[in-house]
């Protein structure tokens, strides 16, 4: 009594059920102690344990309401109501411990050391509380778990985006590869020909490429139509600029690239190209006021020493900063005009032709080059005609007056070289192609060539095919040589109606085929001689 | 040098990302466990998947060919639209300009990045000259030498400089 005193506890009698409470209370408390015991770590063995003892405080409460003798004292009751509860927890621990879960959970608790129990060199790398897995070699840094994980890592997601990106980058790009598709074919082919120095397969196509654009553009831009090749206007004007074609060059480039982008850096050398087409119009416009009735009347009846004077006056005048004013070069060739004009000899010309080269410093070849060749040959100089012949066709292949004017070194001989002759033709065919664009002056070739072998038919052949040709715009290419060519095959293989048609020609243009035919026809004149005129008219 | 290497991911980060997702893709495919899987890191790994080495010569190959393949591919297949319709022909029209020059970008920078981590090439050789057998020899050594080389130019930024003249040698060619 006097403990139960000492722990506060009322010495009257009091019910069995109040009295066991407090025993209860501790008797839980036991049991859940020695439910720790199993795993106090483990909150799910520690509920089960409060629990199954909860219940069981409670059937023994019940248990002994029903079942109790009547204690001697006070004491003796509580401690046989102690005894009893005691009793029925052990039982009910018992009980417990047969059950698989708890069995379980024991089996980790005593298996499984404390994180502190494994080593530091053995625990995983990457969570630092698991044991590494050896079984992958013995020193794999990684537990089995964080294998797992790592093996199945997730994607990264700016990666994804990435490849999404690319994917309708890819899909953009080649849509718009696709939009253009025939004008890449158009332009590689444009290239070709350029790369090849086919001038003037190129200029046409490329021609062709810019009318079509530019015909987009005027009906109105509408999507894509407007994007013409800027590639293709500067290979354009570089075309035009070697053929000499120097207006064209600069319209192009005014047109399409613009004031603004030519003043870029890397656009300088189609600026040069206007402001070389700037100066040379200067020239051009001084030199007109001179020469203006030669040039576009036809006049002839002239002072030519007079005019050729004030042509020598251009080269003294200055501008302000003291440059020249007018392009020498320019002023010289149109002396050389006047030479041309006067009937001088082809020396004399060559000669004025060489000033010209040297002023110009190869900046206008076209200008002065194929006219040179054909002066050399005139001269029945073999070698400097090769030689100028060449540097036209380094600068463009299909130069249809180089390979002239090769022939007609072998034409113009005493003894002409036909086989020489047919050498540049098939050399002249073989660069000039049939695309369309250039007159396949080379049948004229073929046809003189078997004329003098006495081919007369082959030679009539040949002309019919020159003949035939028509240009782009449905135009034949007739020429005087070409009319009087085919008008002497006519007579040669007793084709009358081919002579009257070209009678018919020339009438057309106020003309008539050349007198050396009827003279031919008369016998007054050889074959030979016919073809070796020097008047133009073959 | 890794500061230069590490520059130049930076700077083509779509084709690294990319990379990244194709290595990741085969580490998953051979259950090979990745231990880093950042795309961008400021060392010589940057732009690759840090991942355990491949036990076998057909996973070392595949880690090393397979991303290089794709990279190149889509590569290839974004810049013929650019190299035609800006480069070459220079196509005067904004919007398209503009799609062309990003995909220009992202070809350049998958080419840059399609090579494989120098790691990735030596396991690569152990792999299929030391354990392979001789049909992966045979068939493997073309993708190899490909690999290897470029491997050691990528790690040298030497495949960023190489980029960078074709780029520069359009510009003044064209």
């Amino acid at each position: 009594m006097d403990e139960l005193e000492k722990n506060g506890l009322e010495p009257e009698t009091q019910p069995l059920e109040d009295a066991a409470e407090p025993a209860i209370e501790d008797a839980g408390e036991t049991a859940a102690e020695a439910s720790d015991t199993a795993d106090a770590a483990e909150e799910a063995t520690e509920a089960a344990a409060e629990e199954t003892v909860q219940e069981a405080a409670e059937e023994a409460a019940d248990a002994l309401t029903d079942t109790a003798e009547e204690p001697e004292t006070m004491e003796d009751a509580l401690v046989q109501e102690l005894e009893g509860i005691r009793d029925l927890l052990q039982q009910e621990l018992d009980k417990a411990g047969d059950e698989p879960l708890i069995q379980e959970l024991d089996e980790i608790a005593a298996d499984a050391p404390a994180p502190e129990e494994i080593p530091e060199e053995e625990r995983c790398r990457c969570c630092g509380e698991k044991r590494r897995d050896v079984s992958f070699g013995e020193d794999y840094p990684y537990c089995s778990e964080c294998r797992a994980v790592m093996k199945a890592a997730p994607l990264r997601f700016p990666a994804v985006l990435a490849l999404i990106l690319t994917f309708l980058l890819a899909g953009a790009s080649l849509y718009f590869t696709t939009l253009y598709i025939a004008d890449y074919s158009t332009l590689l082919e444009g290239e070709t020909h350029f790369e090849a120095r086919e001038l003037t397969d190129a200029a046409a196509l490329l021609s062709s490429y810019m009318s079509q654009k530019q015909g987009a553009e005027l009906a109105g831009p509408t999507d894509f139509e407007d994007a013409y090749s800027i590639t293709a206007v500067k290979h354009l004007a570089e075309t035009f600029v070697r053929m000499g074609y120097l207006g064209d060059a600069n319209e192009l480039l005014t047109t399409y690239l613009g004031e603004k982008a030519l003043q870029r850096p890397w656009n300088k050398k189609y600026l040069a190209v206007t402001e070389d087409y700037a100066a040379l119009k200067d020239t051009s416009t001084a030199i007109n006021t001179i020469m203006q009735d030669v040039l576009y009347y036809g006049v002839t009846d002239i002072d030519y020493e007079e005019r050729d004077e004030q042509l020598q006056a251009l080269l003294s005048e200055q501008n302000e900063d003291g440059s020249p004013k007018y392009d020498a070069a320019f002023v010289e060739f149109y002396r050389y005009v006047l030479l041309d004009l006067q009937g001088e000899k082809p020396e004399k010309m060559l000669e004025q032709l060489q000033t010209v080269q040297n002023l110009d410093g190869n900046e206008h070849e076209w200008m002065y080059l194929p006219t040179m060749a054909d002066l050399a040959s005139k001269m029945g100089d073999e070698q400097l005609t090769r030689q100028y012949a060449d540097a036209c066709l380094s600068i463009n292949t299909q130069e249809a007056s180089a390979y002239k004017a090769m022939a007609n070194v072998y034409r113009f001989r005493d003894e002409p070289d036909a086989d020489k002759i047919l050498e540049i033709a098939k050399e002249a065919q073989s660069h000039l192609s049939e695309s369309g664009s250039i007159v396949p002056t080379y049948q004229e070739l073929f046809a003189i060539a078997y004329l003098l072998q006495g081919d007369y038919e082959a030679a009539m052949q040949a002309m019919e095919a020159y003949m035939s040709y028509t240009s782009s715009n449905g135009m034949p290419a007739y020429s005087v040589s070409s009319c009087n060519l085919y008008a002497l095959c006519s007579v040669l293989c007793d084709s009358q109606e081919g002579y009257d048609e070209m009678a018919q020609v020339f009438a057309s243009a106020g003309m008539e085929p050349s007198a050396l035919i009827q003279k031919y026809q008369k016998g007054k004149i050889t074959l030979t001689e016919l073809l070796q005129d020097d008047g133009g008219d073959f | 040098m890794t500061k230069f290497y590490v520059f130049t991911r930076y700077l083509t980060f779509p084709g690294a990302f990319v990379r990244c997702l194709w290595e990741q893709m085969v580490c998953r495919i051979h259950g090979v466990p990745m231990e880093d899987t950042r795309l961008l890191r400021r060392d010589e790994l940057c732009s690759h998947i840090e991942h355990e080495l491949f036990p076998t010569a057909n996973g070392a190959f595949a880690i090393a060919f397979v991303p290089a393949l794709f990279n190149a591919v889509l590569a290839f297949l974004l810049a013929v639209g650019p190299v035609l319709g800006v480069f070459v022909f220079r196509m005067n029209n904004p919007i398209v300009f503009a799609v062309q020059i990003v995909a220009y970008w992202f070809a350049f920078s998958l080419y840059v990045n399609s090579y494989p981590s120098i790691e990735d090439a030596l396991n690569m050789k152990e792999k299929i000259y030391k354990e392979g057998n001789i049909l992966q020899k045979i068939f493997f050594t073309p993708g190899f030498i490909g690999c290897y080389i470029g491997a050691y130019l990528e790690r040298w930024g030497v495949t960023f400089l190489l980029a960078l003249a074709v780029l520069i040698l359009m510009l003044i060619r064209f």
